[in-house]
């Protein structure tokens, strides 16, 4: 069943202290988790010795007083420290065995790391990854009533360190549960470069059977006020019960806990550094809404339907030697220059309005055509298409070599590029491939309502949010 | 005096020693708003209330581990209810922040400042790093489930005005929670304006042995920090709790006293509650009650066809009961005034399985509100094996309620034969009543807050701030005793924070040090209870206004004419102008031209007599212009005068 989460009491008798308060603790043969009297040249301080988060002072000890308040104490003010007792903490999430029910579905949930299951770090201060089926259920017992749930922990790092070898492993693994025939996949994830990984999975995991859904946290499972537990529940619902055989972001709609959106891999974006309704569909309109308690609101129909016996088409290969080059007013030639001459392979341009960047860069762009670099234009509005025939500057830099990418977004471009120089390096081909629409990155149409960023302040959006409770 | 068995002394009848019969100790919470621009964590106005609201916003509430590993129990008791928590939303007063949609930012200095000065003028030690602390709290009334607090000074004293010491164990700065709008079944909705606003607040020892001494500790501490000049006045601005144990008792908290002049009252039937649960405890353990596995059950009801015959059961999804054995007169035992066991009970159920209707638990007949007749009852009885003296109560209601409603009777009475006085938050009512509201959390509801770094406080800072602290107010009290002025005096210059004014007007004027307290406070007070807008008299008002009284002579009788016209938005120098002091010659003018005017109305030939009715008229034209003891002798002079010619 499952590993165990990283254990965050070492054997380290004084986890994160240094310097002076380390030397004080020393002296005084005074320990973390050590119940201890401190007499001060004022008072006497009586409480647990806790250990320090790393990057702070080393002039503080910090105590966890009796009635559970911490406070740091200046170590120049401490005359004697005196161990009574010892207690050491024992964090953990009950573990409770995950019960099986055969008429459920068979999830299996794979771990990346981030915040939808988690502890907290004394070395750090912070909060760490942990998970297993026993914790799960210890802290989300629900989860038992949608599907049978197991779990392999692949990687324990936070979303900004998943990389290419991370994205292989978690496509293979994914497509050999799948193969093995589980009703659906849920990937715990960090939300911050949860896009990149639910876009390349879309291009590495094709055909797909089941549902493969990626879900996380906004505000991590330590808090009571978290969203872990309802997106947990919303993406194993979806994963087992849904239709939707794609790959999915299942994060909430809006602030309140009312249901998650159904977002397809390659037009969702993290859009907002810390509410809860980060993520959001550009261009288009999500796939559904899903509350596990209500089940799933479909907002479209053209959707890869759950199909057990289609197979899945795993294309797991990734080049990295691409980068985005987000383009601002005055940027000099040597950006594109270092790249082509560090040895990059692709960039992604994300270019100002239809798809701009100043004339001179043009030389350094054929450059790195020349040298066989493929260039590609996106554009940092986020919303709409590349239209490079507008203007005179968009015909010659089509003319130097830049192709237009449509309205994929920036970071689907970034990774589709990895993935495709995975696979070729000829010009035209790439070309061919990038522009070849996969799972919707490329869409024929936009929507009038694939472009909504509502206008607070506005009085038929202040009538919407104080009706609807969103 | 020797209490007997569930002897209940009224609180009017309670003397002294009672309490020390009764082994009686309690401390205080006391909670005050600092006065600041923004709130605590983020760079919202602090102060700006409104009923009205843009948005509202749904979120539930889930326990999470403590720092050292093990769930709280309140948190895992709020988690059974499984309440829908609404937040209401003003655009002025509340950002993401507020709603859990933001990281907090750095801590306020200004509150953070003021609170070390405060913790100063308490004689706190200061801590030496402040680590923020999350304080769970999942009855919704904050969206992150947890309330931000730290410990600034600890180990303060404050004396009562008897000399008595009255010991503070912790200062803290913490942000305050919503305003709750309303509570019904599973939703409860809240108000977020106050949320986040800074909050002191001042923690005692245990050392307040009589409900009275509790009443003046709070008082002290209120007027203390108000004295700092640091804090938000009016209503909601102030909230104390108040913690109570008997000996062999639990310590029990009472939230949300709303006024200091309650907690008497409260702490002494909170006293005798606790004291007629540990005679119910020793009446069970002598009787031998309640021993056994089968003594205290839990039944299905809800196929049993009598109960289906009850009108106000007939829809219940589900009916269950608990039978405790030898133990029904025991449930009527009345605890506080004329709440009984029972009652106590029932607002359990209230609060922990959302049975907000009453009644919410049957165990007599009940005819009223559609309940069990005689007939039903005793069948019912029957039906279940319930013996004569043994106790049945009933609950109802869908399913998951009315199996924890269950469940929590029958542990309510464990806990009564077991520990007697269970440790609980219980919540003030009107009259000196509490009733339940939570388990007492306990630390295990404190971890630190991770999204703030550590507040280290430099010894340099900390002398850097000593000098900006008001004088000590225990050395201005004994000047001020020294003065002459009376206690009740001196505690309301504190309380009304109008220590320095009062501190300039005697250095600077020779108006008696008690005339100017009396008016600085309760003139003020008088006048705004009479609707007089007293914001015009401000300091600066205040001090121009008895600085030309004292220039002009004006008389002190009239000082509270000038005030309450002032506060009518008056000219001060008209307003003077009316009552500036006539000499001594236009006196003798007035006061000769007046009593030859009315000496033909004057019958009597008595000189006592003759002056007594001339000084009765002419009071009227010289009131507030002359003063009464010179006038007394100037009508005497010119009666004299004037009439002995005549005589």
């Amino acid at each position: 069943m499952g590993k165990k989460g990283p254990e965050i009491v070492t054997q380290d008798l004084h986890k994160g202290y240094k310097g002076e308060a380390l030397s004080v603790l020393q002296e005084h043969g005074i320990r973390v988790w050590s119940d201890a009297e401190i007499r001060t040249d004022v008072t006497v301080f009586r409480g647990i010795i806790l250990p320090r988060a790393e990057n702070t002072d080393d002039k503080h000890i910090v105590l966890k007083l009796n009635n559970g308040y911490n406070i740091g104490i200046t170590v120049s003010d401490i005359i004697e420290i005196k161990e009574i007792g010892f207690k050491k903490a024992h964090y953990k999430i009950p573990e409770k065995e995950f019960p099986i029910d055969p008429s459920k579905p068979n999830v299996r949930l794979l771990g990346t790391g981030g915040t939808i299951a988690s502890r907290l770090d004394y070395r750090t201060g912070a909060v760490i990854p942990a998970f297993s089926p026993g914790e799960l259920y210890g802290s989300v017992p629900e989860l038992a009533d949608i599907a049978n749930i197991a779990t392999e922990k692949l990687f324990a790092v936070f979303s900004e360190n998943m990389g290419s070898e991370q994205y292989i492993t978690l496509a293979k693994k994914a497509a050999k549960y799948i193969d093995e025939g589980v009703d659906g996949i849920v990937i715990g994830h960090g939300t911050d470069t949860m896009h990149h990984t639910a876009g390349i999975l879309s291009f590495m995991l094709q055909n797909l059977p089941v549902p493969v859904v990626i879900v996380g946290s906004q505000r991590s499972s330590d808090r009571p006020s978290s969203d872990a537990a309802l997106n947990l529940l919303n993406a194993t619902y979806a994963a087992g019960h849904g239709d939707i055989a794609e790959v999915m972001v299942s994060m909430f709609g809006p602030t309140s806990d009312l249901y998650d959106l159904l977002h397809r891999g390659t037009r969702v974006r993290k859009m907002h550094s810390s509410y809860r309704s980060t993520f959001r569909t550009l261009g288009d309109i999500p796939l559904g809404m899903v509350n596990w308690l209500e089940g799933i609101t479909h907002l479209r129909q053209d959707y890869n339907r759950r199909d057990p016996s289609r197979k899945v088409k795993l294309d797991a290969v990734f080049d990295d030697r691409v980068s985005i080059v987000y383009y601002y007013p005055t940027m000099k030639p040597d950006i594109i220059d270092s790249l082509v001459d560090n040895g990059y392979r692709g960039i992604v341009i994300a270019g100002t309005g239809l798809g701009h960047v100043n004339k001179p860069l043009y030389p350094a762009i054929k450059r790195a055509v020349d040298f066989g670099v493929n260039v590609f234009m996106t554009v940092q509005t986020l919303w709409g298409y590349v239209q490079m025939y507008v203007y005179d500057t968009g015909r010659d830099l089509m003319a130097v070599g830049v192709v237009p990418l449509e309205n994929m977004l920036p970071e689907v471009a970034f990774v589709k590029l990895g993935w495709v120089l995975g696979h070729m390096n000829d010009r035209e081909k790439v070309i061919e491939m990038m522009l070849t629409p996969i799972n919707s990155d490329i869409t024929e149409r936009e929507p009038y309502n694939g472009y909504l960023i509502f206008q607070g302040g506005v009085p038929e959006v202040q009538k919407f949010l104080k009706e609807f409770r969103r | 005096m020797k209490l007997k068995p569930f002897e209940m002394v009224r609180f009017e009848d309670a003397s002294p020693e009672l309490y020390i019969e009764l082994g009686f100790k309690s401390g205080i919470e006391f909670h005050q708003q600092l006065l600041t621009q923004k709130k605590l964590f983020c760079h919202c106005p602090a102060g700006l209330y409104s009923e009205d609201y843009d948005a509202a916003i749904i979120r539930h509430m889930r326990p999470t581990l403590s720092e050292m590993g093990t769930y709280d129990g309140t948190a895992l008791m709020e988690f059974k209810k499984q309440k829908e928590v609404l937040y209401l939303l003003k655009n002025e007063s509340v950002c993401t922040y507020e709603m859990d949609d933001t990281p907090p930012f750095f801590i306020n200095k200004e509150a953070l400042e003021k609170t070390i000065k405060i913790s100063m003028l308490f004689e706190c030690d200061i801590i030496g790093e402040l680590h923020i602390m999350r304080k769970q709290y999942l009855d919704g009334s904050i969206p992150t489930g947890f309330q931000r607090t730290t410990v600034v000074g600890i180990n303060g004293k404050v004396p009562l005005a008897d000399g008595r010491i009255v010991r503070i164990r912790q200062i803290n700065l913490e942000e305050d929670a919503c305003r709750e709008v309303s509570d019904l079944g599973h939703r409860i909705t809240f108000r977020t304006d106050r949320l986040s606003m800074p909050l002191i607040e001042v923690i005692t020892e245990a050392d307040l042995t009589d409900p009275r001494m509790a009443y003046e500790a709070a008082r002290r501490i209120q007027a203390i920090t108000r004295y700092s000049g640091f804090m938000r006045r009016g209503i909601g601005a102030s909230r104390e709790d108040v913690n109570a144990s008997i000996a062999g008792g639990s310590r029990v908290e009472i939230k949300g006293v709303p006024r200091i002049p309650y907690i008497p009252k409260l702490l002494h039937y909170e006293a005798m509650r606790q004291k007629i649960f540990l005679d119910i405890k020793n009446e069970i353990a002598r009787r031998g009650i309640l021993k056994d596995a089968n003594s205290i059950q839990i039944i299905d009801l809800t196929s049993n066809p009598t109960v289906k015959q009850v009108s106000l059961w007939v829809d219940a999804k589900c009916i269950m009961g608990v039978i405790a054995r030898e133990f029904k007169d025991l449930f009527s035992v009345p605890i506080q005034l004329k709440r009984t066991f029972a009652d106590d009970v029932s607002s359990i159920l209230y609060v922990v399985s959302c049975m907000d209707r009453k009644p919410n638990m049957i165990f007599k007949q009940h005819p009223d509100d559609g309940g069990p007749n005689e007939h039903q009852w005793k069948k019912l009885r029957k039906e279940v094996n319930a013996g004569l003296n043994d106790l049945l109560a009933v609950v109802w209601g869908n399913t998951r309620d009315t199996k924890i409603a269950a469940n929590e009777i029958a542990e309510r009475i464990i806990a009564a034969r077991d520990v007697g006085v269970p440790n609980e938050t219980r919540k003030a009512e009107r009259g000196g009543i509490t009733t339940f509201e939570r388990v007492l959390p306990g630390p295990d509801r404190m971890y630190p807050d991770t999204d703030h770094p550590p507040i280290p406080l430099e010894a340099e800072y900390l002398e850097s701030l000593k000098p900006q602290i008001p004088v000590s107010p225990w050395d201005r009290e004994k000047r001020w005793l020294k003065l002459g002025l009376p206690w009740q005096l001196i505690f309301d210059l504190l309380h009304d924070n109008t220590c320095n004014l009062f501190d300039e007007l005697i250095s600077e004027t020779r108006i008696r040090p008690t005339i100017l307290a009396i008016h600085l406070t309760q003139t003020i007070r008088y006048l705004k209870r009479k609707g007089f807008n007293t914001d015009l008299l401000t300091d600066s008002m205040l001090v121009r206004i008895f600085k030309n009284i004292d220039n002009l002579s004006i008389p002190m009788e009239v000082i509270s004419n000038i005030l309450a016209r002032i506060a009518q938005n008056e000219d001060l120098t008209k307003v003077l102008e009316t009552y500036k002091p006539i000499t001594d010659e236009q006196a003798k003018e007035i006061i000769d031209r007046k009593i030859n005017s009315y000496r033909s109305d004057i019958k009597t030939t008595v000189p006592k007599a003759i002056v007594r009715a001339s000084m009765g008229h002419i009071m009227h034209f010289l009131r507030g212009k002359y003063p009464g003891y010179k006038l007394l002798d100037l009508v005497k002079q010119e009666v004299q005068l004037v009439y002995n010619y005549q005589m």
